[in-house]
């Protein structure tokens, strides 16, 4: 079999990193549904305690409806998002990659940052407040996401801006979960 | 009643408007929170003109996502409105896995905001 890609060296990759999955492609709920069922059995099957599982259940669902929610549909297959799912030590990442427009870029950034300042009680306070507040958006939804996802895995988001041309910028947001 | 049948990411819905007993039971991460709670919150809507004596509304989710966090938000301040217009006896039974902590805390950030007898149950 010739191909341009090397097969191996993706494997070689994959299992050296422990990435359990890489996705790129349209983001729907059929598609999430099936990363997660895919992803709960492997867990399963690693003997993944329960709390951990949970805690990268919620994780993942509100970061792929988030992509599902605000993914950038264009014609370019090249502009498509992107998910990895993978194990550093004793952690989990849910890393997901899309493409917004630039002029966006301040107010997720601006988002992030301020939800990574705030201790577990202040984080607790800004969701409850926010929620009070929230009105479920055209495409579903509460613009919770981001807090929730902290708050869940107990660790701060790292993000990446990548700027692709003058218009857009491929967004990398990673989560890492782990057991504390 | 409204039946409605459990699905991998929506939760099964079960409002007896006999017995008065509501029950949303399992995974709620439906990808349009709004179309999917519109019949419940229409289904309340007649039900609140009802005389409703000793009504339980359960709460038996193993997972929700934060689109459904606010709906929930939203069916309890329907079912406290529901409480004092009418001063009809009603009570909240809020279920969790006794190990899932974000469950019960989900359940006691919820018993804070409103004023309807608000049980939180361990299984």
């Amino acid at each position: 079999m010739e191909s341009t890609i090397n097969i191996y060296d993706i494997y070689k990759t994959m299992s050296d990193n422990k990435i359990i999955l890489i996705y790129q492609g349209l983001f729907d709920q059929a598609m999430i549904k099936s990363v997660i069922a895919m992803t709960e059995k492997k867990l399963i099957q690693e003997n993944i305690e329960e709390g951990l599982r949970r805690k990268l259940f919620n994780v993942m669902v509100e970061g792929l409806q988030n992509i599902c929610k605000h993914q950038l549909i264009t014609n370019e297959n090249s502009q498509n998002p992107f998910l990895m799912i993978g194990k550093e030590e004793a952690a989990y990442s849910v890393v997901t990659g899309n493409f917004i427009k630039n002029d966006k870029i301040s107010i997720v950034k601006d988002k992030i940052d301020y939800i990574n300042r705030l201790n577990k009680d202040e984080l607790k306070e800004h969701y409850k407040t926010a929620r009070l507040n929230s009105v479920i958006s055209d495409v579903g939804g509460a613009g919770l996401g981001f807090i929730d996802m902290v708050r869940k895995s107990g660790n701060r988001l790292d993000y990446k801006f990548y700027e692709s041309d003058i218009h857009f910028s491929f967004f990398i947001l990673h989560s890492k979960i782990s057991n504390n | 009643m409204l039946n409605i049948i459990a699905t991998e990411d929506t939760p099964e819905i079960t409002f007896n408007g006999e017995t008065n007993e509501l029950i949303i039971s399992g995974r709620s991460l439906p990808e349009d929170v709004s179309t999917f709670y519109k019949p419940v919150f229409e289904w309340l809507e007649g039900f609140s003109n009802t005389q409703t004596p000793g009504t339980v509304f359960k709460f038996k989710l193993e997972y929700f996502n934060t689109a459904s966090s606010k709906i929930i938000l939203d069916i309890l301040m329907k079912l406290e409105d529901m409480m004092e217009s009418k001063q009809s006896e009603l009570k909240i039974e809020w279920y969790y896995f006794e190990s899932d902590d974000d469950m019960l805390e989900a359940g006691e950030e919820y018993k804070e905001l409103v004023e309807i007898p608000f049980h939180l149950i361990a299984c």
